[in-house]
């Protein structure tokens, strides 16, 4: 096999797990819809939610835990603007240091300092604007789980319009391990893209992860991931 | 998901109506986590070895005696006591008796090769580029300072430092020679946090840095560096002495990576074709 089929291979591979990914995203997007909107259906703001809508929103997280061992943490996240209770804004779900996962806590002190300023950020504002699904390039989640993460998120809406989006995130270092696991039946070096060129994971030390691949320096071969939702790249020489 | 400080944004959020919360409350978690139970003849034995790993303290060196180290670290003389037969059944120290006698140190920690490559396998790409970077600023930081404030016998302590290191052979005497320039740099900065940050930082790196795995990080291509920086320091050319020293730790992160890598792509079974 040539070193491009090997590569074509492995990004075959990363493209099925991606959208299978993005399959379940959807599912649990629709399933959130079809059991809360019904029963919201004649007002603006969602909820309260009462606890077994908030176990059922719960178990389909653990579920896509469970299903994609690439996901780090997932969950729903509400538009501010369109449910009743803000503590409920985020039912959210990691991988706890046992595997098992557990509750994300989250302050809702309204006088708290620490502001969720998210409703700029690609993995809401884009699926918000656009009514798409979206996969960011890489980014540190700082006052959060204090990890370097991509984050997948698809948009769910009702009569009203847009309502939140289910989202998982995936640690680079996690991306990256499985990349190194399949890369070792490559024999070319080669590197993982982000959008706008963000190196996010590569099998050769002169590309760094984090650092920008400047597209207009390099002459090698780039291939998109046959994904459904546009993803990431591989970059070859 | 970021979770950004935005006092504007609270600003105009009505009171009472529920500020979006975030995940504050991981943030919070941190800072008042508890704090490791480490006791205290513990935190003095890691005190010690640290000091041991970084050539802080010699071979044939003779520790002050309990009553000096109690009041130094302010605890009582027995947990001195407990914490040097702790670091004696890892037979770190000796205590002899006699007018000579005393708690001396008698062999240095060391960082075994499997212990090596297993943390080298268990650190990311990502995750060492990060160390690599980390490392980059403080040493800048404090290089740029020296630059300006070390008086002659700080440049001296340096040079020889350095001199050291240029005879140092093997891997961990490599390692603590090397540890002890960007140390001394750090005194030299007048800095005592820049110093603190340096110290972790070449706890966490200079005995991966330095593991005689695979290719080993050459001694000859890090003396060249040693040498522009000792030149610009004694030039008092802040710049030059700046990238002199991020080009030897760039230097040093791909090497790493590098490692990291070979480790990755070429060793173990290579039958796992799934890519989970």
């Amino acid at each position: 096999m040539s070193v491009e089929e090997e590569i074509r291979g492995f990004a075959h591979a990363l493209a099925e797990d991606l959208d299978r990914l993005f399959d379940d995203l959807e599912g649990a997007a629709a399933l959130v819809r079809r059991r809360l909107g019904s029963e919201n259906a004649n007002s603006r703001r969602w909820g309260p939610f009462q606890p077994d809508q908030l176990r059922m929103m719960e178990a389909e997280a653990d579920s896509l835990l469970e299903r994609h061992p690439l996901v780090y943490g997932a969950g729903i996240i509400f538009d501010p603007d369109r449910i009743v209770s803000p503590e409920q804004l985020i039912p959210w779900r990691v991988r706890g240091e046992s595997g098992a996962p557990e509750a994300y806590g989250f302050d809702f002190d309204e006088h708290s300092r620490d502001y969720y300023d998210f409703l700029q950020l690609p993995w809401f504002a884009e699926p918000k604007a656009t009514g798409e699904p979206k996969f960011t390039t890489p980014y540190v989640d700082f006052l959060g789980v204090d990890e370097y993460i991509l984050t997948a998120a698809v948009p769910f809406a009702d009569d009203y319009g847009f309502v939140g989006v289910a989202g998982s995130d995936i640690e680079v270092s996690t991306l990256e391990r499985v990349m190194m696991r399949a890369a070792k039946n490559v024999s070319g070096r080669f590197v993982l893209l982000g959008a706008e060129g963000r190196i996010v994971c590569s099998t050769t030390a002169r590309f760094l992860p984090g650092e920008l691949l400047e597209q207009d320096t390099v002459s090698g071969h780039q291939l998109m991931l046959p994904t459904r939702v546009p993803t990431l790249s591989l970059y070859w020489e | 998901m970021t979770v950004t400080y935005t006092d504007a944004h609270q600003a105009h959020q009505p009171a009472g109506s529920g500020a979006p919360g975030g995940r504050s409350q991981g943030l919070r978690q941190h800072i008042y986590r508890a704090l490791p139970e480490i006791d205290r003849a513990e935190a003095i034995v890691t005190r010690l070895r640290d000091s041991m790993s970084l050539g802080l303290l010699k071979e044939g060196d003779r520790l002050p005696s309990e009553v000096e180290m109690a009041e130094s670290f302010g605890v009582s003389p027995t947990t001195v006591r407990e914490a040097l037969s702790a670091l004696r059944s890892k037979g770190l120290v000796e205590t002899r008796r006699g007018r000579s006698g005393g708690t001396f140190v008698v062999s240095l920690p060391a960082a075994s090769v499997p212990l090596m490559r297993q943390r080298l396998e268990g650190l990311s790409v990502v995750e060492l580029r990060d160390m690599g970077d980390h490392r980059a600023a403080v040493s800048a930081a404090s290089i740029q300072l020296a630059a300006s404030r070390a008086v002659d016998s700080d440049l001296h302590a340096i040079q020889r430092l350095v001199e050291a290191f240029e005879n140092a052979e093997g891997a961990h005497s490599l390692a603590r020679a090397d540890s002890r320039i960007w140390l001394e740099i750090a005194v030299s900065a007048q800095s005592r946090r820049l110093l603190i940050a340096q110290l972790h930082l070449q706890l966490e790196s200079s005995e991966l840095l330095w593991a005689p795995l695979g290719n080993p990080r050459s001694k000859e291509a890090v003396l060249p560096y040693f040498a522009s920086m000792m030149d610009a320091l004694h030039r008092r050319d802040r710049e030059a002495a700046v990238s002199a020293a991020t080009q030897r730790i760039q230097d040093d992160t791909f090497h790493m990576i590098d490692q990291k890598l070979t480790l990755a792509l070429h060793e173990g079974s290579k039958d796992d074709t799934h890519v989970r």
